[in-house]
């Protein structure tokens, strides 16, 4: 018998319980090994007005130009990007990018901000290497 | 030369063993490597890695190396280096952050940052927002209208004004 192919995998880490786990490259959601509980590996893209409570993803968030996310919380672990307008509390554990057009309204813990000139930002920020780890 | 400009090309410099507690305002350029306490007003102020800044700093580009509490206002641009930390409320017109640097404050950033200097004011502004139109239309065929409008016995019953059933 053949010995086994492995499956090319992907690092992620659980937004619930911030544990490191390894998905198939093409798997679009998995389930926690440590808490058992569901998770959004997608990227989730934000076109045009976007309202909803929880933006959360092991992914990137990415609000486009003409985007607007007004929600209770933006979550990702791999990094926000931020074209358009925000208002929510913002949590990554990536970087986050704010280009020029972006007008963001809200609490930021993040390890790195990259801040574009011409982008609006208004909120309490927590930025460093040791937060949101 | 004017003094003024030969101001603004002179470096006024904190040592490194130097402790400064008060107001300060300076024409050029600062820079503080040693402890400065109280209020700084300069056109660029450098805080230095060996530098302990527990003061306000109000100036043109402030760039923070080191160690900083207390509150920065940046007409043109605030930079914070990999060694950053910096504590306190941060008004600026242009923002750059380095990777490894430390900030945990309020931040207000923009071009029209400074127009808007009052952050909890700021805060009560919500972003221009199209707000829906929401128009009522009058209902028709109320019950209660229509027993006003054609005359009928206003007694709220609507047995009161049923249609016998015709053959």
């Amino acid at each position: 018998m053949p010995p086994k192919e492995s499956v090319p995998g992907r690092p992620v880490r659980c937004y619930h319980c911030k544990g490191e786990l390894t998905v198939p490259m093409a798997a679009r959601s998995a389930s926690c090994p440590l808490c058992h509980r569901g998770l959004i590996l997608d990227d989730l893209l934000v076109r045009d007005s976007g309202f909803a409570g929880k933006l959360t993803t092991c992914g990137k968030v990415l609000i486009e130009k003409k985007g607007r996310a007004v929600t209770r919380q933006i979550e990702a672990c791999q990094g926000v990007d931020i074209l358009g307008a925000v208002e929510a509390k913002v949590v990554s554990y990536g970087t986050v990018y704010l280009g020029k057009t972006a007008r963001v309204k809200g609490d930021f813990e993040a390890p790195e901000i990259v801040v574009e000139r011409g982008a609006v930002l208004e909120g309490m920020l927590r930025i460093g290497p040791g937060v949101a780890r | 030369m004017d003094v003024r400009e030969t101001a603004r090309e002179q470096v006024t410099v904190i040592g490194p063993d130097a402790r400064f507690k008060g107001e300060l305002v300076v024409e050029g350029v600062l820079k503080v490597l040693g402890s400065f306490d109280g209020a700084l007003k300069a056109g660029e102020v450098h805080i230095g890695p060996s530098a302990h800044s527990n003061c306000a700093i109000e100036a043109n580009t402030v760039v923070v190396d080191g160690k900083h509490q207390g509150d920065i206002v940046a007409r043109e641009c605030l930079q914070l280096t990999n060694k950053a930390n910096v504590q306190g409320d941060v008004t600026a017109a242009e923002l750059a952050v380095a990777q490894g640097a430390t900030f945990v404050g309020r931040c207000v950033v923009g071009p029209d940052a400074l127009s808007t200097t009052r952050p909890a004011a700021a805060q009560s502004e919500r972003l221009a927002e199209p707000k829906p139109t929401i128009t009522r239309k009058p209902r028709t065929g109320d019950w209660m209208e229509s027993n006003g409008h054609n005359g009928a016995p206003q007694t709220g019953d609507w047995l009161a004004t049923a249609v016998p059933p015709s053959r």
